[in-house]
C-alpha cells in the first residue's frame, strides 16, 4: 500500500467505514507480529499483544497524525505495549553469554570469514535459522533495536523517538547489537571464525 | 589492528546506508587496506538480508479476529468512531496516578472547601479491583465510572452501559465545563504560556467533576492551590524519554516526580503510542507527567 493509498483507507475508516480497516491490518500484521513475537518470545503473546495494537489503533487512529508512517506508530504501539508486558512478566534472559554493552569497550569479535557467501538455498536457510536464533538470544535491548530496524527496517530517527533515545545512541547501541549477533553467529560456526580483531576486552551486558 | 575499533559504529551505519558523506570517505579509505573490516561490513549486509526472511507468517485469520473485535465495539449512535477521544486507558495507571497523588505526600493538598468529597474519593473501596481488572482488558473495558456515581471504583454499573463510555468524551467536550488555564499558575518564575491570567484562587471544577466522570480522572493532577484538570496525567516507570520536557517539575518524594507539559507534548506521546495515560480535560493545555528518578 503506498503512503496515498494508506492516508485515504484511514480517511476511510475515521468517517465511519470499519470494514476498511482490515487491509491496514493486512498490510502491518505481519511485522508488528514479528515485532512482538521477537520481543515476547511466545507465540500467544504476541498474538494477543498484535491484537491489542490493532485495535487500540483502531480506536485511537484520531490520535494518528499524518507526518509519521501508519506503520511506524503501530510499531512503536507494539513496542509500549511489549515493554509493559514484559515488565509485567519479568521476563528473564534466555542466555548468559557474555554481550558486549553499549558504553563499554569493545569485546573480543571474531570477524567472519570473507569466503562466507550464502550463495545456496542450504546455506539461506542455515543463515536465517541461525539468525533467529541469534536474535532471540540477545538481550532485550540489543534484540529490540536489530529487530526494528532489520525486520521492521525502522529509520534510525524513527528508531530515536520511539525508544525515547537519541540517534548517537541508536547508532552505537544498533552497532553493539550487531557486533553481539555476529558473535553469536560464530559460535553456532554459521561464519567461519578468522579470529581477527582481538582488541578489546569482554564485558558483561546488561540482560 | 587496533584501529579498527573506532571503524565499528561507522560499519554498522554504513551497511544501514545512513553514514555522512564525509565519515564515508574516512570509512572506505580504511576498508580499502583491512579485509577483517570489509568482512565485517559483509557479514552485516548477510544478517540484513536474511532478516526479512526471517520474518513468520501471521496464523490465518487474524487480520478475521480483529475486525471481528472490532465490529463488537460499543459505536457511537451519530456514526462512526471520528469523534471518540482516547479512551483507551489503562485504569490501573489511572488508579496508580490517584493513589500515588494522595498517598505520597497527602498533607501537601489544601483541599479546602472540597475536603470531604476529595477525602471520600480517596478511600474509593474498589480501586484496586478497578487496577487489576484494568490491567487485563484488552482496551477501555467499559470501566469509565456512570455518571455522577461520584466513585472512582463505580464500574459494576458502569461495565455494561455501553452510554458510559462515551460519558467520557462528552465530559471533556461539554461546553459548561470551566476550563482551568491554571496549569503552570503556581510556578511562579515560569510565566503560563497560555497568557492565562491567575488570581491564584482555587479553581472550583468539584461541582464539575462530579458531574462529569470523565473529567474525574484527571483529578489525580490536582495541585495544591488550584485544582486544575490536565489535559491528561501520564505515568513513565523510570526516566522521562529524552524528548519529553516541561516546567514546575516537583519532587513527590521517594523518587517520585512530576512535571507539567503541554498538552502538545501530551499530544505527541499518545501519537508515540504511550498508552500509559489517563485524558483530563481536552481542553486543558497542560498535562501532568509522573515519573521516577534513582
Amino acid at each position: 500500500m503506498t503512503a496515498a493509498e494508506e492516508r485515504a483507507v484511514i480517511d476511510r475508516v475515521r468517517r465511519g467505514e470499519t470494514e476498511a480497516f482490515e487491509a491496514l491490518v493486512l498490510d502491518n500484521q505481519k511485522k508488528v507480529y514479528n515485532l512482538a513475537l521477537k520481543m515476547t518470545g511466545n507465540e500467544n503473546d504476541a498474538l494477543d499483544i498484535s491484537q491489542e495494537v490493532f485495535i487500540k489503533a483502531y480506536t485511537g487512529l484520531h490520535n494518528f497524525r499524518a507526518e509519521s508512517r501508519f506503520s511506524v506508530w503501530l510499531y512503536r504501539m507494539t513496542y509500549n505495549i511489549c515493554v509493559d508486558f514484559i515488565r509485567k512478566k519479568q521476563r528473564t534472559p534466555v542466555s548468559s553469554l557474555t554481550y558486549t554493552d553499549d558504553d563499554g569497550e569493545y569485546m573480543d569479535l571474531e570477524i567472519p570469514d570473507t569466503r562466507y557467501e550464502p550463495a545456496v538455498e542450504a546455506e539461506k536457510r542455515e543463515l536465517r535459522e541461525a539468525l533467529s536464533r541469534g536474535i532471540d538470544e540477545l538481550p532485550q535491548h540489543h534484540r529490540e533495536i536489530i529487530v526494528m530496524r532489520e525486520m521492521t527496517g525502522m529509520s534510525y530517527e524513527e528508531i530515536a523517538t520511539t525508544l525515547g533515545i537519541s540517534e548517537g545512541t541508536v547508532k552505537s547501541r544498533l552497532s553493539r547489537a550487531r557486533q553481539n549477533l555476529v558473535s553469536l553467529l560464530n559460535s553456532y560456526g554459521t561464519f567461519s571464525k578468522s579470529g581477527r580483531h582481538k582488541t578489546g576486552k569482554e564485558v558483561e551486558g546488561h540482560g | 589492528m587496533a584501529d579498527c575499533k573506532k571503524y565499528m559504529d561507522m560499519i554498522s551505519c554504513y551497511a544501514d546506508g545512513e553514514l555522512p558523506e564525509q565519515e564515508q570517505k574516512l570509512l572506505l579509505a580504511h576498508l580499502d587496506g583491512c579485509a577483517s573490516c570489509r568482512a565485517l561490513l559483509s557479514a552485516y549486509r548477510s544478517i540484513a538480508e536474511a532478516a526479512e526472511e526471517t520474518l513468520v507468517q501471521v496464523p490465518d485469520g487474524f487480520a478475521a479476529g480483529v475486525m471481528e473485535k472490532i465490529r463488537k465495539l460499543p459505536r457511537r449512535r451519530s456514526g462512526g468512531w471520528k469523534a471518540v477521544r482516547p479512551v483507551i486507558i489503562s485504569f490501573a495507571a489511572a488508579a496508580a496516578c490517584l493513589a500515588l497523588v494522595f498517598t505520597v505526600s497527602p498533607q501537601r493538598f489544601d483541599f479546602g472547601r472540597n475536603k470531604a468529597k476529595m477525602s471520600a474519593r480517596v478511600e474509593a473501596p474498589d480501586m484496586a479491583d478497578t487496577a487489576e481488572r484494568g490491567t487485563d482488558s484488552v482496551l477501555m473495558d467499559s470501566a469509565v465510572p456512570e455518571a455522577g456515581s461520584g466513585e472512582f471504583g463505580g464500574t459494576e454499573a458502569a461495565k455494561s452501559d455501553e452510554e458510559s463510555l462515551f460519558l467520557y468524551e462528552a465530559a471533556g467536550a461539554s461546553a459548561d465545563v470551566e476550563t482551568p488555564q491554571t496549569g503552570m499558575a503556581t510556578a511562579t518564575d515560569s510565566p503560563a504560556p497560555n497568557g492565562a491570567a491567575t488570581d491564584g484562587q482555587p479553581v472550583d471544577s468539584t461541582s464539575q467533576v462530579t458531574r462529569h466522570p470523565g473529567v474525574k480522572l484527571g483529578i489525580a493532577g490536582v495541585d495544591e492551590n488550584t485544582l486544575v484538570i490536565y489535559y491528561a496525567v501520564f505515568t513513565f516507570e523510570g526516566a522521562l524519554p529524552d524528548h519529553v520536557t516541561g516546567v514546575e517539575k516537583t519532587d513527590r518524594g521517594g523518587g517520585l516526580y512530576s512535571l507539567v507539559v503541554t498538552a502538545d507534548v501530551a499530544r505527541e506521546l499518545i501519537n508515540e503510542g504511550y498508552t500509559n495515560y489517563v485524558i483530563g480535560n481536552e481542553d486543558a493545555e497542560t498535562a501532568l507527567v509522573y515519573y521516577t528518578e534513582d
